[in-house]
């Protein structure tokens, strides 16, 4: 009798905490769209600089996610399937960027391509301006999010038995075959959530970008750099692009959970 | 013809076997599990290197330590059945059976007149176009075997094919499975730890005990032998 009362107040607990985590990260975004009517929204994006920003996130953002699918899933497959001497070291240094404080990446990031930087000294030598342009956005962007979408899409190919791999080298199949036409649509559920992280996170990434793309409306101004320029003005409009920035997430949300439920025939 | 002639540090024992199977026979490794049976396949499928030795096949050498000869497994020509068949999971029967096809470049007409000729042979016609994973055990056998053979492999290797059966379709299989690779008429080599399956299905035996053959025969001597007290106590099951 004591242990069922027991079991009654454990699971009441569990479902209570339950509840008062939804509520706290759901709250936040309700009271944003209750603020918001459409109308304000409708107003704030015709504004061109606000137009302008929101192309300018979800433009790089799209950049930043193919360059780190392109890049990264050949360093996932690797780390996850091959064994090599520094394998932890590679491993470590993938994990920084995650870690790093924004404004400590966007300072190393300053560092690196600033003109008396390592790699900003050569390019400013041969006439390349990295700082306060769009690639500055996209580099703050690959420094940030690359991470997270390497280390999704090695635990997805890790998941992958290996035995797989055998059986596509017993029947024949190159290395590359085994990784187009077994591994990844296997791995494909994980390394499409990576690709959404990797695209949100992009899209709403500040810190770095402040420090070395700045706030040049129509020029260099992503949305969340439009969000803080605008709260000391328009309140309004701040919120009309943090609202946009909500639905954004959701419409990937929705996009990636039909994609990866949908079977892909390799 | 295979030969084999290997040596391997395992991690508990030394593996050290030499082999020979001629065309068309089906030779059985027998043993308890970790006896180093399912690393011998590896060795001569390549998924494996061995320390040393010599692998050949049809008088092509495979492997040969001196030589520093390791031909790639993809390039072996061999049929592998693994343990659990290893199906693709999201792939239909026909995309399974016809996987090293489309990896070998053959043109469409070709690989759906060849996996509808396997699918005839394994009964598995009617369902070409499932999903694997919605196969009984016995179907996903059918599959596994379908797909290792449409490459018309030198030799076949099976690695404990019955251990995902249940008893009845177990008793079923073996005789298919009999069937099916004295059809190909291609060398085989089966791994098992069952007496039944042995018997059934093997032409000659090797009993292998921590990476050594013990005893080695024909099926009529093993059925013999089986009944002895001291290989009573390694085989665990007699179905």
């Amino acid at each position: 009798m004591k242990s069922i009362n027991i079991n009654r107040i454990v699971i009441a607990g569990g479902i209570l905490a339950g509840i008062i985590t939804v509520f706290f990260f759901i709250l936040p975004v309700i009271s944003l769209l209750l603020r918001c009517s459409p109308g304000i929204i409708l107003s704030t994006v015709q504004d061109p600089f606000i137009i302008h920003a929101i192309i300018l996130s979800l433009g790089t953002a799209f950049i930043t996610t193919v360059v780190i699918v392109l890049f990264g899933t050949p360093l996932a497959y690797i780390q996850a399937r091959k064994e090599y001497p520094g394998k932890d070291i590679v491993e470590t240094i993938l994990d920084i960027p995650i870690i790093l404080p924004p404004a400590v990446a966007g300072i190393a990031l300053l560092l690196l391509f600033g003109k008396k930087g390592i790699l900003g000294f050569f390019l400013s030598e041969i006439g390349i301006q990295v700082l306060f342009t769009v690639t500055a956005i996209i580099l703050a962007q690959l420094f940030v999010a690359g991470p997270l979408y390497v280390r999704q899409a090695k635990n997805a190919i890790v998941m992958v038995p290996v035995v797989y791999d055998q059986a596509g080298r017993t029947l024949g199949a190159s290395s590359f075959q085994i990784i187009i036409k077994i591994i990844l649509p296997l791995a494909r559920k994980g390394i499409l959530s990576g690709i959404m992280l990797t695209y949100a996170r992009a899209v709403g990434e500040f810190g770095a970008t402040m420090m070395i793309a700045g706030n040049i409306p129509g020029k260099t101004q992503t949305m969340p750099v439009a969000i803080y320029s605008l709260l000391q003005t328009d309140m309004d409009g701040a919120i009309s692009i943090a609202v946009i920035l909500v639905w954004i997430t959701v419409i990937i949300l929705v996009m990636v959970r039909v994609l990866s439920d949908r079977r892909q025939v390799c | 013809m295979l030969n084999v002639r290997v040596n391997k540090q395992l991690r508990d024992f030394g593996l050290q076997i030499s082999l020979q199977v001629d065309p068309g026979e089906i030779l059985v490794l027998f043993g308890e599990n970790g006896a180093g049976k399912t690393s011998l396949i590896s060795m001569i499928s390549g998924l494996l290197e061995p320390d040393g030795g010599l692998i050949s096949l049809n008088s092509h050498i495979l492997y040969n330590s001196d030589s520093g000869i390791n031909v790639p497994t993809e390039e072996r020509n061999i049929g592998y059945v693994f343990q659990n068949y290893a199906l693709f999971p999201h792939m239909t029967v026909e995309e399974n059976i016809g996987f090293s096809l489309t990896c070998r470049g053959f043109l469409k007409e070709i690989i759906h007149k060849r996996v509808h000729e396997w699918l005839e042979t394994c009964n598995l016609t009617s369902l070409a176009k499932f999903p694997v994973t919605d196969l009984s055990g016995g179907q996903q056998q059918r599959v596994a075997l379908a797909r290792a053979l449409i490459i018309n492999p030198d030799l076949m290797l099976l690695d404990e094919p019955f251990s995902a059966l249940d008893m009845r379709t177990r008793e079923q299989m073996r005789y298919e499975l009999r069937d099916i690779l004295k059809k190909s008429q291609k060398p085989a080599i089966l791994v098992t730890h069952s007496i039944r399956d042995a018997t059934s299905i093997g032409d000659r035996f090797l009993f292998l005990e921590r990476g050594k053959i013990i005893r080695e025969g024909s099926i009529e001597e093993f059925s013999h032998m089986s009944f002895e007290p001291d290989l009573h106590a390694y085989t665990c099951v007699k179905q």
